[in-house]
């Protein structure tokens, strides 16, 4: 329990920024350009119409899709996606390689704890983060369909398409805690949580161009699609065990490698 | 009397790279064990392997008569440890860091805390990224001691402090220890050993050379020893002497031996200056097991 309230102290102030950062940006998206696209179909339909599909494709902007409320959103999750998926892999990051960048692995491994106890506090901490900004999203999200929606889809429906983002953030906090516990140094915990948030996106971008469906399974932003959830009232079950297997499967070999590894001296 | 520390044939290699090899380690309790060998020779790798830091290759390791490995949480409970680097976490202050690290024990250390601050002159209140090397290491030595451990594992604990501190630390080292704390001591300094402990295992290269009484070290104490004749010394000899250069009016030797007849026989000499210091732990092994015929 200590390790976990430690480490949840210290990774608070660094969460609470990014759900700011997260809250403002969807507020911002949904309550002062959703209103915009759509009071004005008709003159960005002609304006996308002369994109090229690739360049549309990429930015995930779908012609048909972009004037529902959960099209737009869908649009926008790509963004927010990538906001999340840096919040959690930092603080993923921060949390895991912690000791790493303190060199101060020796402090913790010597106290009276087993390395998987130190590990599930950890993990706790961070999913207690991510769970804590996600009771701060949704609501936002319900409030603002709520305000901008067009009653195409049940209160249901929106809160499932939000926890999209949760989802999406749970896989890129099991890339992280790996990426923490495998490297050998974590030199910036930013510039990699960025790193690897960009990954995903490169990703997201690469299928939307080559709609290779083999390329999904390993597209973190396209696990949980929540036009799908606004739809059609949930995910594509094949991604979302595709997106469960690789959280389990990096969480497990990163809690192997945490409880088997030699500590090196300094 | 229960040895505290007890390991048999303990090896750690580092895939193809030598850690330790076959070391039998005996400390009993209530002791204050030396643990001595130049940099390289498998101290730190022999404390953290006993730790649970890394894992042994093979052999046999148990503190308290527990496993090191199986029953490393129980073990560890009751140990109190200050490596020999001492980073802690950013943006820390040291009162901060006391009682985390206090947290792991279930049981008030307040006042120990303040305790120890008193006795090391330590500022609760400061950050550790701002402290001096010294004031990091007492930190750590706080750290390490505030839970009252059984036993206490330090590794080259001196390095950074000034020698009033040393002081301080020798005696608190010694408190713990009457209180019934065994104690293991590594360092590479032989002087620093002597100093507190009672006996002393010696490593190289991996391999534990020889276990001895402080006592029976002593006896055999190497001095390096240079001297400056006001006249030019020619066919220099002294019982005793090894490893003797002579160059003009400066001799330097190693000496073992009664220190009253090393001061009878330089008394020989009209002399400008004499200097007698503590050789490098290298060269008393040389020495040493030149002397007993065998090969280090």
């Amino acid at each position: 329990m200590n390790v976990y309230l430690f480490e949840l102290r210290r990774s608070l102030k660094s969460a609470a920024v990014w759900t700011a950062v997260l809250l403002a940006a969807v507020i911002v998206l949904i309550a002062a350009f959703y209103p915009v696209y759509y009071n004005s179909r008709a003159d960005l339909e002609a304006i996308l119409a002369g994109f090229p599909p690739e360049f549309s494709a990429a930015f995930g902007l779908a012609v048909n899709d972009i004037f529902s409320f959960g099209g737009f959103y869908a649009f926008c999750f790509l963004y927010l996606s990538l906001m999340g998926a840096v919040m959690a892999a930092s603080l993923g990051l921060q949390i895991f390689a912690r000791e790493k960048q303190g060199r101060c692995t020796d402090f913790l491994l010597t106290k009276p704890r087993s390395r998987f106890v130190l590990f599930f506090a950890k993990l706790l901490a961070a999913l207690t983060l991510l769970v804590a900004s996600n009771a701060f999203f949704l609501p936002v999200l319900a409030a603002l369909y709520a305000a901008y929606g067009h009653g195409e889809a049940s209160m249901g429906r929106v809160v499932l398409a939000a926890s999209a983002l949760f989802f999406t953030e749970l896989v890129m906090l099991a890339a992280a805690v790996a990426a923490a516990i495998f490297a050998r140094r974590i030199r910036s915990v930013s510039g990699t949580a960025t790193a690897i948030g960009f990954a995903g996106f490169i990703l997201t971008a690469l299928h939307s161009i080559l709609k290779e469906d083999a390329l999904r399974y390993i597209t973190p932003y396209k696990y949980f699609d929540p036009a799908m959830a606004f739809s059609a009232g949930h995910f594509e079950p094949r991604y979302a065990a595709a997106a469960a297997l690789a959280t389990v499967l990096l969480l497990a070999a990163a809690l192997t490698r945490y409880c088997s590894a030699d500590t090196r001296a300094l | 009397m229960a040895n505290v520390i007890e390991t048999e044939k303990l090896t750690k290699f580092y895939g193809k790279a030598r850690g330790i090899i076959d070391v039998d380690l005996q400390v009993a309790e209530g002791e204050i064990f030396g643990f001595i060998g130049p940099n390289g020779a498998g101290k730190s790798t022999t404390i953290r392997t006993l730790l649970g830091l890394i894992r042994k290759t093979s052999g046999q390791a148990h503190i308290f008569g527990l496993d090191c490995e199986k029953d490393k949480v129980k073990i560890l409970a009751d140990v109190g440890y200050l490596p020999g680097e001492i980073y802690y976490y950013d943006h820390m202050r040291a009162g901060d860091l006391l009682r985390y690290s206090a947290s792991f024990y279930g049981k008030d250390c307040t006042a120990r805390i303040h305790e120890l601050s008193e006795i090391l002159e330590l500022d609760l209140g400061k950050r550790i990224e701002d402290m001096s090397l010294g004031n990091k290491k007492k930190v750590g030595i706080a750290q390490g001691l505030l839970h009252s451990p059984r036993l206490i594992i330090l590794d080259e604990p001196t390095s950074g402090l000034d020698p009033l501190m040393q002081r301080a630390f020798f005696d608190l080292i010694r408190h713990e220890n009457e209180r019934g704390a065994t104690v293991l001591f590594s360092s590479h300094i032989l002087s620093e050993v002597q100093r507190i402990c009672d006996r002393v295992a010696i490593i190289k290269e991996g391999r534990l050379i020889s276990t001895q009484r402080i006592a029976d070290l002593r006896q055999n104490a190497y001095k390096r020893v240079s001297i400056v004749a006001q006249a030019p010394l020619e066919a220099f000899a002294l019982p005793g002497a090894a490893d003797i250069s002579v160059d003009g009016c400066t001799a330097r030797f190693i000496y073992r031996g009664d220190i009253n007849a090393l001061f009878s026989a330089l008394s020989r000499y009209s002399l400008a200056n004499a200097d007698i210091t503590e050789p490098e732990l290298e060269e008393i092994f040389l020495h040493y097991y030149a002397d007993r015929g065998e090969t280090v």
